[in-house]
């Protein structure tokens, strides 16, 4: 476990971050798919070309693995979160294809205490996932748990 | 590793679903140049899903190893990926990444009906809520209920079915819910 550098207090409305870009290849979007969503816009390249998308394109569920993956690399390893209720709104506003390089930008819009728990709050966010032309191609806004710093006493 | 959890997936869903040839299509078939391609007729679209119609589907054991695994590249956090750091953690073990769960899922709707049906993507998902945690030898019950379906305003050969997940785990206990919606062609339109 890393040290713990960001706690609940942190994260005040307004408080952004944005990850460095990933780039995805087509053997990445395939071996998803294959595994978790294998509709052949997903896992079939010749067959895509026909596909309403008209090429491969990566599975939703795959784009939000990366968001989530761009945010433990980028601060969540190192904060005390200890969890998510879940999301409010998930939206794929764009296909993700090959070669695109996405990033995360993370923004936080509440901060809420905890009424049961005087150790914990919780934060909610909204997540966008941009490609390199700068479009948003997914939005998320959603909560996660995290410890206080100071539980009040 | 990834052929054999293929393999317990289809031989889990064995019979339910006809992938016909959608997956694979046969060398030399492809459309004369110039031409649209004709996509392959699939067994459902838009018109068979009403509401209130309920699909149900069963994971696989959810083995440890495919919790780590997950998490090592998606979610590494370490109540995902440290067994023994995860004992000390609010959730007392190893837990699924929420992500892992819903993919979990996906790929049972996939293996049920969606792959055999015309389906055209999805603009998102509401009220995702991961209620209780998914740990190593847990299975999962799926239960989708079809709680919408209209026909697109702007592009009538569409429509849009909202749907309830439901995710069970062994005990019947509600782990995991969320209000889906995908997009279907409907029968005899061309686009």
């Amino acid at each position: 476990m890393t040290t713990i550098k960001y706690y609940w207090e942190d994260f005040t409305p307004g408080w952004e971050y944005e990850s460095p870009p990933r780039t995805l290849s087509a053997r990445q979007i395939t071996a998803f798919a294959r595994e978790y969503d294998p509709q052949s816009y997903h896992t079939d390249e010749e067959a895509a070309k026909s596909s309403p998308f008209g090429g491969l394109i990566a599975s939703g569920w795959q784009t939000c693995s990366i968001a989530m993956r761009l945010m433990c690399d980028g601060y969540l390893l190192q904060t005390s979160c200890i969890g998510s209720p879940g999301l409010d709104e998930l939206r794929w506003f764009r296909p993700v294809r090959p070669g695109d390089a996405v990033r995360l930008h993370t923004t936080v819009l509440e901060q809420t205490r905890s009424l049961k728990d005087a150790s914990r709050g919780s934060v909610k966010f909204r997540w966008d996932v941009l490609n390199q032309k700068d479009e948003v191609v997914c939005s998320m806004t959603g909560r996660q748990y995290y410890v206080r710093r100071t539980p009040a006493q | 590793m990834l052929d054999d959890r293929q393999t317990v997936l289809r031989a889990a869903h064995a019979g339910t679903v006809s992938r016909g040839d959608a997956q694979a299509p046969a060398a030399g078939k492809d459309p004369p140049p110039g031409s649209p391609a004709e996509p392959m007729p699939r067994r459902y679209y838009f018109e068979d899903f009403t509401v209130g119609d309920v699909w149900e589907m069963q994971s696989p054991v959810i083995t440890k190893e495919e919790i780590v695994d997950f998490a090592s590249r998606f979610d590494p956090q370490y109540f995902h990926v440290d067994e023994e750091a995860a004992r000390h953690s609010t959730y007392g073990g190893l837990i699924a990444s929420g992500w892992h769960t819903v993919s979990i899922c996906m790929r049972l709707i996939c293996d049920r009906y969606l792959l055999d049906a015309m389906s055209m993507g999805s603009p998102g998902v509401s009220e995702l809520r991961w209620l209780r945690p998914v740990r190593p030898g847990d299975s999962l019950r799926l239960r989708i209920t079809v709680t919408e379906a209209k026909i697109s305003r702007s592009r009538p050969d569409r429509g849009t079915v909202a749907h309830l997940w439901e995710a069970f785990n062994q005990d019947a206990e509600l782990v995991m819910t969320m209000q889906g919606e995908g997009i279907l062609a409907r029968r005899n339109r061309s686009p």
